[in-house]
């Protein structure tokens, strides 16, 4: 309700813009996948003129912008829903969007509540509203689609293991496919992989001491490389003493899940470009990163931005300082010991990996902040902790607080300009290389 | 089943699903040589214009060209002439990339036809001039003095419905800083709308030059080349009864 009206100010002189969330940056192009289908950049090298003038092509479709950079499970239920329930284009991402919403809400209550955190389903709530990100959630993109699927992700690795064999197969065998769909929801499940190996792990010991196992986590973890490899420690001979492990498999094959989906989505944009890693290509050479994976001397550059004092409010100096304080924010539950710890070191993962990987990108607080860990970490620090019923109204009013700022900033002041766009390290001039 | 059987399936679950992923890897690390661009077009032969895997979306003949003389009283320039034939092929219609479509044409469903534009006949030449086709005041001038009924290129979109065909007389000399005339090397290249064109056919054609491996133009009047038209059976061209 508070985004609506200002994002169609935006359009005010547009006839060819009816209702403008859905034509709105990113949310255009999900529809147009679905009635223009995928495009390569033309590759006609032919310079010359028509009987309507002069017309050049692009040479090099990798430097061009595709839309194989949007992925095509969000235009595929726009698709379906339009084909088969007659809505127009123009309303089915709000319908997909609010729908999804309360999807991840619902398994946001479901998966506190598997965590043992107090008042899940008032508490849930906060997926929706964290401190950064959450304007997002309400523009049809694919943001909340994303949320509600890792969301369902999330609730199948913390539940508690099936009662009988089959409830578990089911489980275990449900989160390979579900990862596919999450990675070609958004390709921001990419840095869930390593959160989802320490849920693995963790989880794992966890059962594995109701086993009989006894022995702490570290230890555990060497003894399942020790397990895995076994068959080739039997080949050098390698005595070995046997122990009592007990796997909790559903985050890795969800990770493994997620990994397949990218590698689908890799083959095919590759397959109808003709460019090899196409999809990888256009995220590293036109969208680019705020530095190279690794390249922390470039993170810190990047950073050190903030501090630029010559230039006072300069998109490159507030920027840098944004997306660290997205960043920082989230250290903020996974320092809590009111948050379950599985959560904790799986959001420590998701920092860390995001900062080594460089994608810190121009909306930071997008692809960390409104996320499915995020949003329950926050959900979790909210919470009354046991024994204590009353919840902490200062806690809700940082959340709400936060959350209320951020929607002015962002639809008030950071829409209506044009932003936020991407700026990486910049040079002296204050120019970016992107 | 046991926990050592779940968890050996789970395994191989595992395995299978990494296997894949390298053969999909292995898959995507491969450059596809996807040709694109223009490929020449010889007269009187049936040519593709092809979408994406080579997939015909219309085929194209060119037949009857020559540069044609009008009478020098009307003082017109030459031109390039030639009756072309389309023919829908078989690749599915496609809606050209526009990343500003107005939301009013977003419920629309696309035409499985496909359709022939002006802008779909360009040319290349690098002298700077531009492509101009017939004008339709010489047009009725010729019509009206020939007696004759022609399908002229420029003048109405052509449709291409399934398993149709269409014959259109195309006409055109180029423009440029002095008066038109027919340059002495140029290539003309066929296209249609509602498709991804990946390839398209291109006639390089020649004129009063040493050229080689290039389509000839002979020089003919008007009367004779409309009459070879008609004798010839052309259905882009009909004698006024």
């Amino acid at each position: 309700m508070l985004i609506t009206p200002n994002v169609q100010a935006l359009y005010a002189n547009k006839p060819a813009v009816t209702y403008a969330p859905s034509h709105f940056q990113d949310a255009r192009q999900y529809v147009l996948i679905c009635i223009q289908g995928y495009n390569v950049p033309d590759t006609l090298l032919d310079v010359g003129t028509s009987a309507n003038g002069a017309y050049t092509f692009a040479a090099l479709p990798t430097l061009a912008p595709s839309r194989i950079s949007w992925m095509p499970f969000y235009p595929f239920l726009h698709c379906a829903l339009n084909r088969l329930a007659g809505l127009s284009l123009v309303y089915t991402g709000i319908f997909i969007t609010t729908l999804a919403a309360g999807v991840a809400v619902f398994f946001a209550a479901l998966t506190l509540r598997a965590l043992g955190v107090a008042r899940p389903a008032l508490v849930a709530l906060t997926v929706i509203a964290p401190l950064f990100g959450a304007t997002w959630l309400f523009l049809p993109g694919a943001d909340a689609l994303f949320l509600a699927m890792s969301m369902l992700g999330l609730w199948l690795v913390v539940r508690p293991p099936a009662a009988g064999p089959r409830g578990e197969a089911l489980r275990t065998l449900a989160a390979l496919p579900l990862g596919a769909l999450i990675l070609l929801t958004k390709p921001n499940a990419l840095p869930l992989v390593p959160a989802l190996a320490f849920a693995f792990l963790y989880q794992s010991w966890r059962r594995s001491l109701l086993a009989g196992y006894t022995a702490p986590f570290n230890v555990f973890i060497a003894d399942v490389v020790i397990d895995q490899t076994r068959p080739l420690l039997r080949l050098f001979r390698v005595a070995d003493e046997r122990r009592v492990l007990r796997y909790d498999w559903p985050p890795l094959l969800l990770a493994a899940g997620i990994g397949l989906g990218m590698a689908f989505w890799l083959a095919y944009s590759s397959t109808i470009s003709g460019v090899p890693f196409y999809f990888l290509d256009q995220q590293l050479n036109y969208w680019g990163r705020a530095w190279a994976a690794g390249d922390l001397a470039g993170m810190f550059r990047y950073y050190a931005q903030m501090f630029d004092l010559a230039n006072v409010g300069q998109p490159w100096q507030w920027q840098p300082a944004w997306n660290l304080a997205a960043s920082v924010s989230v250290l903020v539950p996974a320092a809590s010991r009111r948050v379950p710890i599985v959560l904790r070191g799986m959001l420590l993962c998701l920092v860390v990996f995001i900062q080594f990987a460089g994608l810190a990108h121009n909306a930071n607080e997008r692809y960390l902040g409104s996320t499915a860990l995020v949003g329950l970490a926050w959900a979790a620090w909210i919470a009354p902790v046991e024994g204590r019923q009353r919840p902490c109204v200062l806690r809700y009013a940082v959340v709400v607080g936060f959350a209320a700022c951020m929607v002015v900033l962002v639809v008030g002041y950071m829409f209506p300009n044009g932003l936020p766009i991407f700026i990486g390290i910049v040079d002296g001039a204050g120019v970016s290389p992107w | 089943m046991v926990y050592e059987q779940f968890n050996r399936l789970v395994q191989l679950l595992l395995y299978a699903a990494v296997l894949l992923a390298i053969a999909l890897l292995v898959i995507a690390a491969r450059p596809v040589h996807r040709y694109r661009g223009s490929f020449p077009l010889n007269p009187a032969e049936r040519a593709p214009i092809l979408d994406d895997w080579d997939n015909p979306a219309a085929f194209v003949r060119v037949t009857h060209l020559a540069a044609v003389e009008l009478p020098a009283a009307w003082n017109a320039p030459e031109f390039v002439c030639m009756e072309v034939r389309y023919e829908r092929g078989t690749a599915p219609t496609a809606l050209r990339f526009d990343d500003q479509l107005p939301q009013a044409l977003w419920d629309q469903r696309g035409t499985d036809d496909l359709i022939v534009l002006p802008r779909d006949v360009s040319a290349f030449i690098f002298n700077g001039s531009q492509l101009m086709f017939i004008q339709d005041a010489l047009i009725a001038r010729i019509e009206a003095e020939y007696r004759i009924r022609a399908r002229w290129f420029g003048t109405a979109s052509l449709i291409l419905a399934k398993n149709q065909a269409a014959e259109t007389l195309l006409c055109y000399t180029f423009i440029g800083s002095g008066t038109p005339a027919i340059p002495p090397v140029h290539l003309l290249r066929f296209t249609v709308e509602n498709v991804a064109v990946a390839r398209a056919p291109a006639l390089y054609v020649s004129y009063d030059s040493a050229q080689s491996e290039t389509s000839v133009l002979k020089k003919v009047g008007i009367a004779e080349y409309l009459a070879s038209l008609v004798m010839d059976g052309s259905a882009a061209v009909q004698r006024k009864q």
